[in-house]
């Protein structure tokens, strides 16, 4: 029996990993994904190769490319950006670390308090999560982004559209400011040439502005894996959890396995209980097709969003109050595109440097875009092909004529110099929402169960999501206007599932959250959620992860605390940084 | 020696004779085995194994009614130099998608994107069918005659090799093709001709817009109608999310495909062989190959700020 069993490796599941395992617990983290053990080897900075949806190395399926993914039924127009594998969706992500705006936090006094999702709030305050912020920004570690051109030109446009830069962690205005990012930032010759042969490390250090982040992250290329510049959680809490033992006293390596897909959890209903005791899972290796089952203390799920619920339904769990998979947020993301009659530095360096907040409203941020990719987010629209058709949905605005997809020659000219293009992701703070939700599909199953099914209302989501998102996608026409492009689309995208959050969520109601304040399901006992499914509501627009790994670490203080009587550490210690000498030496010593 | 003729006692239903019309599979089909069509052979001369078409057979002229409706789509997306574009009134004078063969890269993905089952793909298909029945496209009743005296019977005959090829793994390429020429034959009347076997691919720009429109968005009430024919209740719930992801994902992965690295990697080094066209394009990477490991674009921090304040 182990102490705890934490099912997926993505953004959430090596957090509660790494912290159990500095405190000697007996952990172990099954994946359904692969491993990639050896990104230098296998990986490329190529757009198909890498990141198809259908054959690419940061896919939703096994690790056998040969293979077909794993299908989700989507019920209404919208596409699925996840990846399965130790790092999950953290492979794909540009580490933009921002905190949650404070005002969806328990307690929040501030003026604008009820421009806020106000009937979802956190169970608890932003002073109490604080703490937690700082002891994930400083493992990871969090950095203050470098500037290039790309970054020069948004501060220049947003500037001249009368924001005023942010300084401080704390978002507590609008304003624009350089992203805080799970980036090192560039030491040595990185940031400063092409040439590749002066950029192994460790003559360069940190990100080399090579422009792939999109590719999973493998430069400077001979760093050992937990320096590499970004810092999803295979280069960061991963490698760490994998060597607890060797640079932490007292701490205890997990074991990882991969290929490996959690098809049941296991759990008994004691006597005189509607609810369930947690016990153990079982799992299908996805290469040889055998099942095998193992027991535990504590079982975590961190499947992500969609795969948790299914998981959950096809363990037969229950739903009392009919919440599990409900309340799915995803920023209702959208695509402003800014054409420019010069070079802002479109594809180059890292993915997100630059960002603008809106407090009430969400967040902004500019993107470097290879160029496939640029296409894509071009071609994807709710409201049809401009000049064509718009499904009666025509959006206008301060851009230029209605929103929809640009095809045809209009596409062919927007590409025409991909660095002239300045891409502006719209981040809305959108509502928990009943309607959008994951439960599993009448229609379709697979080697795992009935498969998830998804359900995302676009055209029916709330007031204030659909008025917060015309909000920022204005503001952002405005900047891009403001700094000189000579041509604005906006997209109206369909829903593109990227980021995610609280299909499974906390919170201080019995009678619309799945977990409690701590994150233990209300209706297990045992059973925990540790990554973006967990969060409360989808944390005012900015991006998600990081407030996912702190609420994972306060996740992890409260198993320690309630089933191995241990005692909390985030506010009695420091914490060991990913990229610590001891942490090195450790990765380098086990050959991770 | 003549072989017992098979017998084809069923009628063929209307719909399903739109299908063949309407959607090129006859004209696919003649294009691949011109010998099973010739005008003016009587039925009676002929021997069985002459217009039977074989499976094979029938794939391939299925395969080529997909390739050249996929290279119509490519050109709607992202048009180039290629008799496609020129057809659709829209070209440029530079190669487009067709030039980086992004109707190959379409083709195999959407195979790939929605594992459909055998029993939902053939409800959907039949769905097509009985769905035209009601809502017939504008083929001449007479679109047989023209295929000689024995016309009729060849239609009979290739709709008996087409419910043979559908009870096999319907590949969703085959299914979408089959569901765009259709749809290009109900929204535009009359249907247009032109030089290529794919209806779609003979229309204008503007037209291929409108096909689009039948069938995007979350209202389409062509993919609602659709659902309607499909008996399983399970199934018919799932269409219209399954149909969409196929719309979708043709219409945004044109231009994913058309621009990415696929028609010239190097799987030995993981990398390009050559300069893909469609950073070519883009002017993206002009010294590409090799792909540096890093960029020359650093320029410091914004007001020299290397951390945020904590409050
Ligand atoms: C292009 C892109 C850019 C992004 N950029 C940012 C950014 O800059 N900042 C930010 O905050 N966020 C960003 N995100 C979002 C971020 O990556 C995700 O929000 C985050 O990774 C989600 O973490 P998670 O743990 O909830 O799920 P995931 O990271 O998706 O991890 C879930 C893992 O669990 C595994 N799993 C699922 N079910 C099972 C099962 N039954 N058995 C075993 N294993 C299972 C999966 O294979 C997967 O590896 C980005 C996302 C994308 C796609």
């Amino acid at each position: 029996m182990r102490d705890v069993i934490i099912i997926g490796a993505g953004g959430g599941g090596p957090v509660v990993a790494k912290e159990l395992a500095e405190r000697g617990l007996d952990v172990l983290v099954l994946e359904a994904g692969a491993r990639h053990a050896n990104p230098e080897q296998e990986w490329s900075y190529l757009e198909n190769h890498m990141n198809s949806t259908l054959t690419g190395k940061f896919r939703v399926g096994p690790s056998d490319p040969t293979r077909p993914g794993w299908f989700r039924e989507l019920t209404k127009p919208g596409s699925i950006s996840q990846v399965a594998g130790v790092g999950g969706t953290t492979l794909h992500y540009y580490g933009n670390s921002p905190r949650a705006m404070p005002g969806v936090f328990a307690g929040y006094r501030g003026a604008d308090r009820n421009l806020y999702d106000t009937r979802f709030r956190f169970p608890f305050t932003y002073d109490e999560m604080r703490p937690y912020y700082e002891w994930t920004e400083a493992t990871l570690p969090v950095q203050t982004a470098a500037m290039g051109k790309k970054e020069k030109a948004f501060f220049d446009s947003a500037e001249a559209a009368g924001l005023s830069p942010l300084t401080g962690k704390d978002v507590t205005r609008a304003g624009f400011r350089p992203q805080e990012n799970a980036i090192l930032q560039p030491g040595g010759n990185a940031g400063k040439t092409r040439d590749s042969s002066q950029l192994r490390y460790p003559d360069a250090t940190g990100c080399t502005f090579c422009g792939h982040c999109f590719q999973g992250c493998q430069i400077p290329k001979g760093a050992p894996r937990n320096l590499k510049a970004r810092r999803s959680t295979d280069n960061s809490y991963i490698p760490m959890a994998l060597t607890a033992d060797l640079y932490k006293p007292g701490g205890k390596a997990v074991t990882l396995l991969s290929d490996a897909y959690v098809t049941r959890i296991i759990s008994d209903r004691p006597r005189f209980s509607l609810g369930r005791v947690a016990r153990g899972v079982e799992w299908r290796d996805t290469n040889t097709g055998e099942t095998h089952s193992e027991e535990a203390r504590v079982v975590i799920m961190a499947g992500g969003c969609i795969e948790n619920p299914r998981l959950w339904h096809n363990s037969e769990l229950p739903d009392f109050n009919g919440w599990v998979g409900r309340g799915l947020t995803d920023h209702a993301l959208d695509w402003v595109v800014g054409q420019f009659p010069h070079d802002v530095g479109g594809t180059e360096g890292a993915a997100s440097s630059s960002r603008a907040d809106f407090p009430g409203y969400g967040s902004i941020e500019n993107t470097a875009n290879m160029p496939a990719i640029h296409a894509n987010n071009l071609s994807d629209s709710n409201t049809g092909i401009r000049s064509l058709y718009d499904n009666g949905q025509a959006n206008t605005g301060s851009w230029d004529g209605k929103s929809g997809r640009v095809y045809g020659t209009e596409l062919k000219d927007m590409m025409s110099d991909v660095n002239r293009l300045m891409a502006v992701l719209i981040l809305t703070d959108d509502d928990v929402e009943y309607q959008n939700r994951v439960d599993v599909s009448q229609a379709f199953t697979d080697e795992h169960g009935p498969v998830a099914r998804v359900r995302m209302e676009k055209r029916n989501r709330s007031r204030r999501t659909v008025r917060n998102r015309n909000y920022l996608t204005n503001r952002a026409a405005e900047i891009l206007r403001a700094g000189g492009a000579s041509k604005i689309i906006r997209m109206d995208w369909n829903p593109v599932l990227l980021h995610m959050q609280s299909s499974m969520r906390m919170g201080d109601s019995a009678r619309n959250s799945v977990l409690d304040e701590n994150c233990e399901a209300r209706a297990v006992e045992g059973l925990y959620i540790a990554d973006h499914s967990a969060l409360p509501n989808a944390i005012g627009g900015p991006n998600p992860t990081l407030t996912s790994q702190a609420l994972a670490t306060r996740t992890a203080e409260k198993i320690f605390q309630k089933h191995f009587g241990g005692d909390s550490w985030v506010s009695r210690e420091s914490p060991v940084s990913s990229i610590n000498d001891a942490v090195t030496r450790a990765v380098i010593q086990r050959g991770i | 020696m003549k072989r017992e003729r098979e017998t084809l006692n069923h009628p063929l239903n209307p719909g399903r004779r739109r299908v063949l019309v309407g959607s090129g599979v006859l004209g696919a089909a003649a294009a691949v085995a011109p010998g099973l069509l010739v005008p003016g052979r009587a039925h009676a001369d002929l021997d069985n194994s002459d217009v039977q078409w074989t499976t094979e057979q029938l794939r391939a002229a299925l395969e080529a009614l997909r390739n050249d409706t996929f290279f119509g789509l490519v050109a709607f997306a992202v048009p180039g130099d290629d008799p496609y574009s020129q057809q659709q009134g829209v070209a440029t004078g530079i190669p487009g998608g067709i030039g980086t063969r992004a109707d190959l890269y379409l083709a195999g993905g959407i195979d790939r994107v929605v594992p459909l089952p055998p029993q939902f793909m053939n409800q959907l298909l039949n769905g097509i069918g009985a769905y035209l029945d009601a809502a017939p496209l504008s083929i001449p009743d007479d679109a047989a005659a023209n295929l000689g005296d024995n016309g009729e019977w060849v239609l009979e005959n290739l709709d008996a090799s087409l419910g043979r090829y559908l009870e096999g793994d319907v590949p969703n390429s085959i299914m979408l093709t089959l569901l765009l020429n259709l749809v290009a034959n109900q929204v535009i009347e009359p249907p247009g001709s032109g030089p290529f076997v794919a209806p779609f691919s003979n229309l204008s720009w503007e037209q291929k817009g409108r096909v689009m429109a039948a069938l995007d968005g979350e209202n389409s009430w062509l993919r609602n109608a659709l659902r309607w024919t499909i008996p399983d209740a399970a199934f018919r719930d799932a269409a219209p999310g399954v149909l969409q992801a196929l719309i979708s994902f043709v219409i945004r992965i044109a231009s994913f495909a058309s621009y990415n690295e696929f028609a010239v990697f190097d799987p030995e080094n993981l990398t390009v062989a050559e300069r893909p066209l469609g950073w070519v394009l883009s002017g993206y990477e002009p010294d590409a190959p090799p792909i540096p490991d890093g960029g020359n674009d650093f320029m410091g921090y914004y007001q020299g700020r290397r951390s945020a304040d904590n409050a």
